[in-house]
């Protein structure tokens, strides 16, 4: 039985119609033979034992803002993220989208199904280079070999050409957490668009700089400070919010985003992550342009501890309608950051 | 501690937790405390033989349109025996669509459709009288028009199935274009619309019946078919049945339930017969075509029997001898 399609009333808005469906038996498939009560209801519709989006929103949300929500290539609890993408249902609709096939859609030919894309991905990650007594890794061609011995596959050169003109077009960029990771040694220009770069697993170098493996910090209790509170997507949010959640020591590119959040954590010695040259930041949340689009990036979001504390929350949703809204772009297209060649 | 995921890192091993403590990072004082990153939760699959899959064959899973336990289903895909043979993308719709282009189908072996596509809210109206009033069915549900499916996505999708590209359709996939695109219905060899009212083939029948948590036997009917292979004379599982109107007579049946309504004319038109196929393949143009009426949710995807079954018809899809069979026989579904 479909529980709780029969416990609660689904109300589909079709066309400003609002209308009442699959809330009583009459609707219903008849009685299986194992004595099921019948339940019944478009089956597109309404959510599965509450693994919507709570009340009416099904999985996926139905909110007006499309969002392609990109992972693959850094593990993560994927119930409880979907369910805080659910959580967002009445404003936004949003798809998952894995890479490679990630790497397709960023693309202005498919641009028109979505208005803002989310990324929690790494692309690009490294693999090892494999240990005695265990098997030969794979190692994808074109590969960019650190001095630990880690291969990191460059991007394909489909996505080198048409996620430029897609920046270029003006979309709303959302990058979370472990996503200032991806490409980080193969395609610079990438880490430009997000506003700074991540490894943890390797020595890299970035923006000519030669860093040691960068940290992070896991389960860091720690008050993010909110630095511009007129920011649309910090205003009325308070001074910030406490959260637990992994830190990282990261290469950021001050000078190149407009903090928003800051946090208090300060590793004890930053140089074993950093190049001397390489000032920690600890900024925790910025705004950018690359090329005519709005960015926004938060380091903070590892797993459900962040997730479900209600000021991220409403943090990454309010990043999301801003990146989405006629405002930013109208500011990116006015302050636009040339990160590609022209050629490309 | 990080997990990292990389293909060639994968062992076969479904639930190894990742290990790479050698080259964690500091713990600052006094802040971590020991405690666990929250990503090594035990429910993600995050082995390294998980997330995602460690096979050979590159199975493009396809979702959206209708609700599922999500973890379990992916699980589903990292576990052996799915997971030691495909190495799968979440793709979900409308994105899924854009791969229907033969050009970017070629990076996936075998397409593998747990949607429900055609019937979201921005592809269905309300069907409204001349006066603007809403229409009702006979059944008191409100009614509806669906839009007819893109054009590119049709003809992407002719020019797929005559490439020959497999697909696996799985249990409520068989809803999808169930009013604005019959030919669809024709690849999966089912149509369904378990909330509305629905014609197939030119017959009109009351919506489609769905019975969850039917304890049913399975029994195998084709015991050759290399899909059938290591599940025996059949098996028992608790899922959900269906009562669908089933294109018995272009199908080649594999499974069969022992599940029977109560009452068929409550889903089917009284001239219809309840078919009690639960698995078959088929062609479409020239692809290897697996539907499977199984797989409501965990009761079915914990069940070791419908792990090897799916497992065999991800294999089978992709192999070279389905994709010759279907080449061999092929079924013209689409005009011109």
């Amino acid at each position: 039985m479909k529980t709780t399609l029969l416990k609660q009333l689904i109300v589909v808005s079709v066309g400003g119609l609002l209308v009442a469906s699959a809330a009583s038996t009459q609707l219903a498939g008849q009685a299986g033979a194992a004595g099921q009560a019948p339940g019944g209801a478009p089956a597109a519709q309404g959510g599965r034992g509450g693994r919507g989006g709570g009340g009416n929103i099904p999985q996926g949300g139905r909110g007006p803002i499309k969002v392609m929500v990109v992972t693959k290539g850094h593990v993560y609890e994927r119930e409880p993220f979907f369910q805080m993408w659910d959580s967002w249902g009445s404003d936004i609709t949003w798809s998952h989208v894995e890479h490679p096939a990630a790497d397709v859609m960023l693309s202005p030919k498919y641009s028109k199904l979505f208005d803002v894309y989310a990324f929690f991905d790494l692309g690009g990650p490294g693999v090892g280079g494999g240990r005695a007594g265990q098997p030969a890794p794979v190692i994808p061609p074109g590969s960019f070999k650190t001095a630990n011995n880690r291969f990191y596959p460059p991007p394909s050169e489909q996505f080198k050409t048409e996620f430029p003109k897609l920046l270029r077009e003006g979309k709303g960029f959302v990058f979370l957490h472990h996503a200032s990771a991806a490409w980080a040694h193969t395609w610079p220009e990438y880490s430009e668009v997000v506003g700074g770069a991540c490894d943890w697993y390797a020595p890299q170098r970035i923006r000519g700089i030669d860093n040691p493996n960068h940290g992070y910090f896991g389960m860091t209790p720690q008050f993010i400070s909110f630095v511009d509170k007129n920011h649309p997507i910090t205003k009325g949010l308070g001074d910030g919010f406490y959260v637990t959640d992994e830190a990282y020591a990261c290469h950021w590119f001050e000078d190149s985003v407009i903090p928003l959040a800051r946090t208090d954590f300060q590793p004890a010695d930053p140089t074993k992550n950093l190049n001397p040259k390489v000032k920690y930041s600890n900024l925790a949340a910025w705004v950018k342009t690359a090329e005519n689009s709005p960015v926004f990036f938060t380091q903070v979001g590892h797993g459900s501890t962040a997730w479900a504390t209600p000021a991220y929350r409403q943090l990454v949703l309010n990043a999301i309608k801003w990146a989405a809204s006629p405002e930013a772009l109208a500011w990116a297209k006015a302050n636009p950051k040339r990160i590609f060649n022209a050629s490309n | 501690m990080k997990c990292m995921l990389g293909k060639a890192a994968f062992v076969a091993a479904a639930v190894t937790l990742c290990a790479m403590p050698i080259i964690a990072g500091q713990a600052p004082a006094g802040r971590q405390g020991g405690a666990q990153p929250a990503a090594a939760g035990p429910a993600q699959g995050q082995g390294r033989g998980g997330f995602g899959g460690s096979g050979d064959t590159r199975v493009l899973l396809i979702t959206k349109g209708h609700p599922y336990d999500r973890e379990p289903f992916y699980q589903l895909f990292d576990q052996p025996p799915v997971g030691a043979s495909a190495r799968w993308t979440h793709v979900e719709q409308p994105a899924a669509e854009v791969f229907f282009d033969p050009a970017l189908a070629r990076d996936y072996d075998v397409f593998v459709f747990y949607d429900l596509n055609g019937n979201q809210g921005d592809r269905r109206h309300a069907r409204v009288d001349k006066t603007g009033k809403p229409v009702v069915n006979k059944d008191g549900t409100p009614a509806f028009t669906w839009d007819p499916p893109p054009a590119d996505l049709v003809a992407n999708t002719k020019a797929l199935l005559r490439q020959g590209k497999p697909m696996v359709f799985l249990h409520h996939a068989s809803a999808s274009w169930a009013h604005s695109w019959p030919e669809f219905q024709e690849v999966m060899g089912i149509s369904c619309d378990w909330g509305q009212p629905l014609r197939a083939r030119g017959v009109d029948h009351p919506k489609s019946g769905f019975f969850q948590n039917t304890r049913q036997r399975i029994t195998v009917v084709d015991k050759a078919h290399p899909i059938t292979q290591g599940l025996g004379d059949g098996f028992e599982i608790v899922d959900e049945s269906y009562n669908c109107p089933i294109f018995e007579d272009s199908v080649h049946p594999l499974l069969r339930t022992d599940f029977t309504p109560k009452d068929v004319s409550l889903n089917l038109n009284s001239k219809s017969k309840f078919s009690n196929l639960a698995g078959w393949v088929k062609t479409a143009e020239n692809s290897p075509i697996v539907y499977i009426q199984l797989g409501h949710d965990r009761q079915a995807w914990e069940n070791p029997a419908f792990r090897t079954l799916l497992d065999n018809a991800i294999r089978w899809a992709a192999s070279p001898d389905a994709m010759a069979w279907a080449k061999k026989n092929p079924k013209k579904i689409f005009k011109n």
